[in-house]
């Protein structure tokens, strides 16, 4: 065996030099090579993220294991960057070191990790393990001291090869966020103009006892700041996505209840082009575990849209069904649809299609269906745009019942 | 002095149509894209057209290419009213025949003089 995982060593270390010095290619080259520690069920590099340990490459098909993260006190790999020393756990339902609910959870039974320095502290741990007691010896801590070692030789690079790569991804990440300014500018600019195009005409009208026209000109100052208002709120929800910082607060509701909310709000434009709302769905109640006020966003920004692009005394659709354990919700109008050519981009920020400037109703931001879209994706559903639709446009949007609940948004911040 | 605005938020046309016609001396018919610009303007014959830069369907850059290339538009100024501040832009305008350039946000007090000095080609 220990011939094997010299060989093992050997061909880490050739594969390392081979490629591009990249740390995160290191890493896998090691967890992924079975050779250097046959009696392994599985490896793991766990570095150090606050007071957790994350792990940065692991081999193990299990995805439970893929997303774990191990608290740093109470574990043996934080006993092992704390004290600078390789530790062999033998049998993890004996040893008081290790965090024995986790290591049932995944089924590990021994172990050995190794910490991995770096400029003169410990910033993670190489460590490997099985589902059997007792099979990490003392050459096994000679071979992870070793891997240690490359890994180590690793880390002193980083200033050169990771720089050149970090310094491309920040010069696309500030691009891409100049861009954003350009167009955030653009679309405040229309409102503005027609505020500071509106202001002094109504102070001219009012001061000349000209009382309508100057009430006309404050209800589009009025809509105009409330357009200012609507962007802001967007990019302020478009930002905490970007960061990952979206809100949940999920709770047992009847998808009826929402849509119907929804519609009670948007009456009042619908009426102004004399729409009426045709709704269906079924006669047993539909459940969702969701974040209602959440959904009635993604709702709305679907809803408004069809308002908008909707013939004057046109007919919009809500149909609620449930189909294959998911509740789905198909909104239609009887606009122009959405041109072809526009279809790649529909779901993109400040995506605009021809006609967005209908009389009458609110002007769009141009984010709401990016930001419908990522609330549906947070709440594990999703939307698509209907191409066979002809006589409109037709959304569908898709989610888990409360019975079959799975996935991203109940998990992680139920 | 007839003039033609061209833009498709509602909103600034009604602005529009009111600073000028507060102003005193302008006639204002308005269009919410170029194609129907287009045929309004060769219809009406206006002194000038008025037009937004950022429009869906024909934009207003495709609007002046059009109104150049037909003999019967060819000699009515056209100016933008934009909030592009983009120089290239600004300066790709003016080169495509673009008698002037009105910044957005304007003055809707001094739009009326404003316009009638470049139309006239005093500023």
């Amino acid at each position: 065996m220990q011939n094997d995982q010299l060989s093992g060593l050997l061909c880490i270390q050739q594969s390392v030099l081979a490629s591009s010095g990249l740390l995160q290619q290191t890493y896998d080259i090691i967890v992924e090579n079975h050779a250097v520690m046959p009696q392994a069920t599985g490896a793991a590099i766990e570095l150090i993220e606050g007071n957790m340990l994350r792990y940065a490459a692991v081999r193990d098909s299990r995805p439970e294991v893929k997303s774990m993260q191990l608290p740093l006190v109470g574990s043996l790999s934080g006993r092992a960057i704390l004290t600078g020393a390789t530790l062999i756990c033998n049998d993890s339902e004996t040893d008081d070191r290790v965090d024995l609910e986790a290591c049932r959870r995944v089924g590990l039974r021994s172990m050995i990790v190794t910490p991995i320095p770096y400029r003169g502290a410990n910033i993670g741990v190489l460590k490997f393990y099985s589902s059997e007691p007792g099979v990490f010896g003392d050459f096994d801590e000679l071979v992870t001291q070793l891997l240690v070692g490359i890994i180590a030789a690793g880390l002193s690079q980083i200033s050169e090869t990771e720089a050149l790569a970090m310094k491309g991804k920040l010069l696309e990440a500030v691009q891409l966020k100049q861009e954003f300014v350009s167009m955030v500018s653009h679309e405040l600019k229309s409102p503005i103009a027609a505020l500071l195009g509106a202001l002094p005409l109504a102070e001219d009208a009012l001061a000349s006892g000209e009382t309508a026209t100057g009430q006309r000109l404050l209800a589009i100052a009025m809509r105009n700041a409330e357009r200012m208002k609507r962007l802001v709120d967007d990019l302020m929800d478009v930002h905490a996505m970007d960061e990952g910082h979206l809100t949940l607060d999920l709770k047992s509701v009847e998808l009826s209840e929402i849509v119907s909310t929804v519609l009670a709000d948007l009456e009042p434009t619908a009426r102004s082009k004399q729409l009426r709302f045709a709704v269906t769905q079924p006669q047993e109640p539909i459940r969702l575990n969701t974040d209602p006020n959440r959904l009635s966003q993604a709702i709305v920004n679907i809803v408004a849209n069809a308002i908008r692009f909707s013939p004057i005394g046109g007919i919009i659709s809500i149909n609620m069904e449930l189909s294959a354990n998911q509740a789905v919700i198909r909104i239609d109008d009887q606009g122009p649809g959405i041109p072809e050519e526009f279809r790649d981009k529909l779901f993109t920020r400040f995506s605009r299609v021809a006609g967005d400037h209908a009389p009458g109703t609110p002007q769009g931001t141009g984010l709401g269906l990016f930001i419908s879209q990522n609330i549906l994706h947070e709440l594990s559903g999703g939307i698509q745009l209907d191409s066979q639709y002809k006589s409109g446009a037709r959304f569908i949007i898709r989610l888990p019942t409360e019975q079959h609940q799975t996935g991203r948004g109940s998990e992680r911040r139920g | 002095m007839k003039i033609v605005y061209v833009d498709d938020d509602e909103d600034l046309r009604d602005i529009v149509e009111l600073a000028l016609l507060s102003h005193g001396g302008f006639e204002l018919q308005c269009s919410t894209d170029g194609a129907s610009a287009l045929a309004l303007v060769e219809q009406w014959q206006p002194d000038a057209v008025l037009s937004d830069v950022h429009m869906a369907g024909m934009d207003g850059m495709a609007l002046l290419a059009e109104l150049r290339s037909n003999p019967a538009t060819a000699r009515i100024p056209l100016i933008f009213l934009t909030a592009t501040t983009d120089r290239q832009k600004r300066a790709g305008m003016l080169a495509l025949g673009a008698r002037g350039i009105i910044d957005k946000p304007f003055d809707p007090r001094r739009l009326g003089e404003h316009l009638a000095e470049i139309v006239s080609g005093a500023s």
